[in-house]
């Protein structure tokens, strides 16, 4: 075979660069510990790395949102809990007062101011803030839900945070749900079912209409809790005997209504955390997918590169004895 | 028979030796030069003359040169040419997909696919605390980075659209220079050949040459014709060079073409004698085909897909807040302004001069005075997870995230043909430099060998001056 010096000089410069090239991809690695540093490395894996990372964003919203959704509700049980203590002082007194033995004018006189202090403080929980939002007005969160009179002025709105990938929880209960027994019966729902926008099931879809259904009991006589005070109150001072004992019935409801409240409440925060959990667990998934699509194995690279600088220094080796004298050198 | 013939036979040896000799020097001079074929002195005997009166022998009368061959295989070099066009094409497409790539670079952490996931997650934060002016600002804020975003990818790619243009406009001009030179030749060569002979073998090899370039720039066929001219047809298209006649190709912008694809106002070939009709998309492999697939395929693709892209996003998160209530009861606000068609969305996208002016007319409830109200908020978050891309089988993300993955995959596949390539024109270079090649030592041998001969020569000279001296004595 007739062998040319170029073809010499042209095998050594080839073998030279590809070594080069490989070395510095290699580097490229060592330097980001990255093995996808660029798109067209691994196009499915890059696509898949930037799908994982929109996920990681809205898992860290998720999860903000999620201990947001938690203190709402935490301070919404509070509330419940003294308006539980109120109602069970009013029954205690209706019952105190319902019978006649035990009952006077003096004596109903005295508790009837006991029974407008209650409703003063069942109107102060039912305008409880958190920071400026007042948590049992549904979506009218910028005025106090419950007047002097104890109407209710919030609406119904079910203020829905999205804890998951299309995961969403309720973060308030509406007022009206929480003073009335049989919301759907009272005057106040009544208002609210004419007020509600056409729109409204569009958006949050599903899990509205199930949460909807979910508060739905069974239909009758509607009970509301300022009614109740009022009714007791006015029954105390008139001496009327028959209203006295017939708002124990109707704090009983009440209790029970606001009882009911809380375990949903309850049953929420329980799946807020189990969402917690599982947010956490799909991060942990996600950085090990990640890190399987695009960070280098270390010591592969570096083996590789160990290996790669022997394959260089042995082409420049070689390169050596390529690069012969010619004849010209004998013939001096 | 006379003693001077036997002058004339040494002198013809040595002129064939100086011959030998000059060859070899020529060949060594150009051993490093691109595209020489190395060259060799074919010598022949001359005929001597029948010689009446000594048995009607024939007496040598020297030699003399039949040809100085160029050894060249032509197959060989049809198959560099080709070589030479696929490589050019493939290194041209990768400059420029590599371009496109790093505009899409994602992969350092910072892009669009990280502002739209948090456009729709500040629409999110947006719903925890609907009236709170700062998370508004911050919605506000980063829409206008998406929009932002979405202005300088667009903006980015069609500067790799108009780099291509200049490209194209430059090879379209060295494509016309590289015809003139080839024309140019080939009278010169069929100047020098009139005798039918492949003689010119300098002008030959330099022939090849620019035969190679022209191939580096689009596909061209070749065929000689009986004057001995290397004809060069660009394939698809026409004539290049006809024997000494040149086709001239001129270059203009125009507009946007669908059938072709191709990009408004972008650079356009046409042959200079009917400068109206566009022949672009005709022009196949090669530097000119690979700017051309490169700018009409895979740029014109991603600037299409960009624009689908803004124009659903404006649409559909439009489409969303203009049934939202603002925080003064407004409803029927839109978020971004009004984009009427597809092409060129992702250059118009931009907030809406209501949002532009106050954060309040973004329109986060469903119904009015309802401070809490995030139900629209939720709705514009959660089209995140709506199939709004690829006639509704696509998200806004995957479709985004689909064009990395495409121009990743492009320009990966790209890569790979042009390894094959290159490794490829490696070995046939190789083979060229074996066959045609200079070797140092052989010509060094020749030299040596040729040298010889001419010192031997020489002594015939000299040999036969003494015998006429011998002669000439006898006389005297």
């Amino acid at each position: 075979m007739r062998v040319t010096d170029n073809q010499n000089y042209g095998v050594i410069r080839d073998s030279i660069s590809r070594s080069r090239s490989r070395m510095d991809n290699l580097q490229a690695e060592t330097a980001t510990l990255k093995k996808v540093n660029r798109p067209s490395d691994d196009p499915i894996g890059a696509a898949k790395v930037l799908e994982v990372r929109t996920d990681k964003v809205n898992n860290e919203q998720f999860q903000v949102n999620a201990k947001l959704a938690q203190a709402y509700l935490d301070n919404t049980d509070h509330a419940l809990e003294d308006l539980s203590e109120v109602v069970m002082r009013a029954k205690e007194i209706a019952i105190g007062q319902s019978s006649s033995a035990s009952s006077t004018p003096e004596s109903r006189y005295g508790v009837s101011e006991e029974v407008n202090q209650l409703f003063q403080r069942a109107v102060a929980t039912g305008n409880r803030r958190i920071g400026d939002r007042f948590i049992f007005g549904g979506y009218k969160t910028n005025a106090a839900p419950v007047d002097a009179d104890g109407a209710y002025h919030g609406d119904d709105g079910q203020v829905m945070v999205e804890i998951g990938r299309e995961v969403f929880i309720g973060a308030n209960v509406p007022g009206h749900e929480v003073f009335n027994t049989q919301p759907d019966s009272s005057a106040d729902a009544k208002r609210m079912q004419q007020q509600k926008n056409p729109n409204s099931k569009e958006t949050t879809g599903e899990t509205q209409r199930r949460l909807a259904s979910e508060d739905a009991g069974p239909a009758g006589q509607n009970t509301n809790l300022f009614e109740q005070l009022k009714a007791l109150r006015t029954g105390l001072l008139t001496g009327d005997m028959e209203t006295i004992r017939g708002s124990m019935d109707g704090f009983d409801d009440l209790l029970g209504k606001i009882v009911a409240t809380r375990a949903k409440i309850g049953s929420r925060i329980q799946s807020i955390n189990g969402n917690m959990g599982a947010l956490e667990r799909h991060n942990i998934t996600n950085a090990q997918l990640t890190s399987n699509i695009e960070d280098a194995d270390m010591t592969q690279v570096v083996s590789d590169l160990a290996k790669e600088e022997t394959v260089f220094k042995s082409s420049l080796a070689s390169s050596k004895h390529l690069i012969q004298p010619t004849l010209l050198d004998f013939l001096r | 028979m006379a003693l001077l013939n036997v002058l004339q036979t040494g002198k013809s040896g040595m002129s064939t030796a100086k011959a030998g000799i000059a060859t070899a020097g020529h060949n060594i001079s150009n051993a490093n030069t691109e595209g020489f074929s190395r060259q060799r002195v074919q010598s022949e005997a001359e005929v001597g003359k029948q010689i009446a009166g000594q048995g009607g022998h024939f007496i040598g009368e020297g030699s003399r040169i039949s040809k100085v061959e160029r050894i060249n295989d032509e197959y060989l070099e049809k198959q560099l040419r080709e070589g030479t066009r696929d490589t050019a094409f493939h290194e041209e497409k990768q400059v420029f997909l590599n371009q496109v790539e790093d505009v899409f670079n994602e992969m350092g952490g910072d892009g669009l696919n990280r502002l739209i996931a948090r456009f729709h997650n500040d629409f999110r934060k947006l719903s925890n605390d609907p009236s709170s002016e700062a998370i508004r600002q911050s919605v506000r804020e980063s829409s206008q980075a998406m929009v932002s975003d979405f202005r300088r990818l667009r903006g980015e790619v069609e500067s790799v659209a108009s780099h291509i243009d200049n490209r194209i406009e430059g090879n379209v001009k060295e494509l016309n220079v590289f015809a003139q030179e080839l024309a140019e030749l080939n009278r010169k060569v069929h100047q020098s050949e009139v005798q039918g002979s492949d003689a010119a073998n300098d002008l030959r090899d330099r022939r090849d040459q620019v035969l190679k370039k022209i191939n580096s720039l689009v596909d061209v066929t070749t065929h000689k014709d009986n004057e001995g001219h290397l004809n060069a047809d660009i394939r698809g298209v026409g004539p290049l060079v006809t024997g000494t006649n040149v086709e001239n190709y001129a270059i203009a912008r125009h507009a946007a073409d669908a059938d072709t694809g191709s990009v408004d106002n972008s650079m356009q070939i046409s042959r200079s004698t009917m400068s109206s009709n566009y022949i672009t998309s005709q022009f196949q492999g090669g530097k000119l085909g690979a700017l051309i697939e490169t700018r009409d395929k895979a740029v014109n693709q991603v600037l299409a897909r960009l624009d689908e892209l803004a124009h659903a996003v404006s649409k559909s998160v439009n489409e969303l807040h203009e049934k939202g209530f603002t925080q003064d009861g407004k409803t029927g606000v839109k978020f971004f302004n009004e984009i009427h068609q597809v092409a060129g969305a992702a250059q118009r996208l931009a907030l809406s001069s209501d949002i532009h002016e106050s954060v309040n007319n973004i329109a986060v409830a469903l119904q009015p005075d309802a401070p809490s109200d995030n139900r629209n908020a939720l709705a514009i978050a959660n089209l995140q997870n709506l199939h709004l891309m690829n006639g509704g089988h696509t998200t806004v993300d995957d479709f985004y995230n689909s064009i990395i993955s495409d121009v990743g995959t492009t320009s990966a596949r790209n890569r790979e043909s042009l390894g094959q390539q290159q490794s490829i024109m490696t070995q046939l270079n190789r083979v060229r430099d074996q066959v045609s090649g200079v070797s140092i030592d052989e010509e060094t041998t020749n030299l040596m060998q040729f040298q010889h001969a001419f010192d031997a020569s020489a002594r015939v000279i000299k040999a036969a001056d003494e015998m006429l001296d011998t002669v000439l004595r006898l006389k005297g």
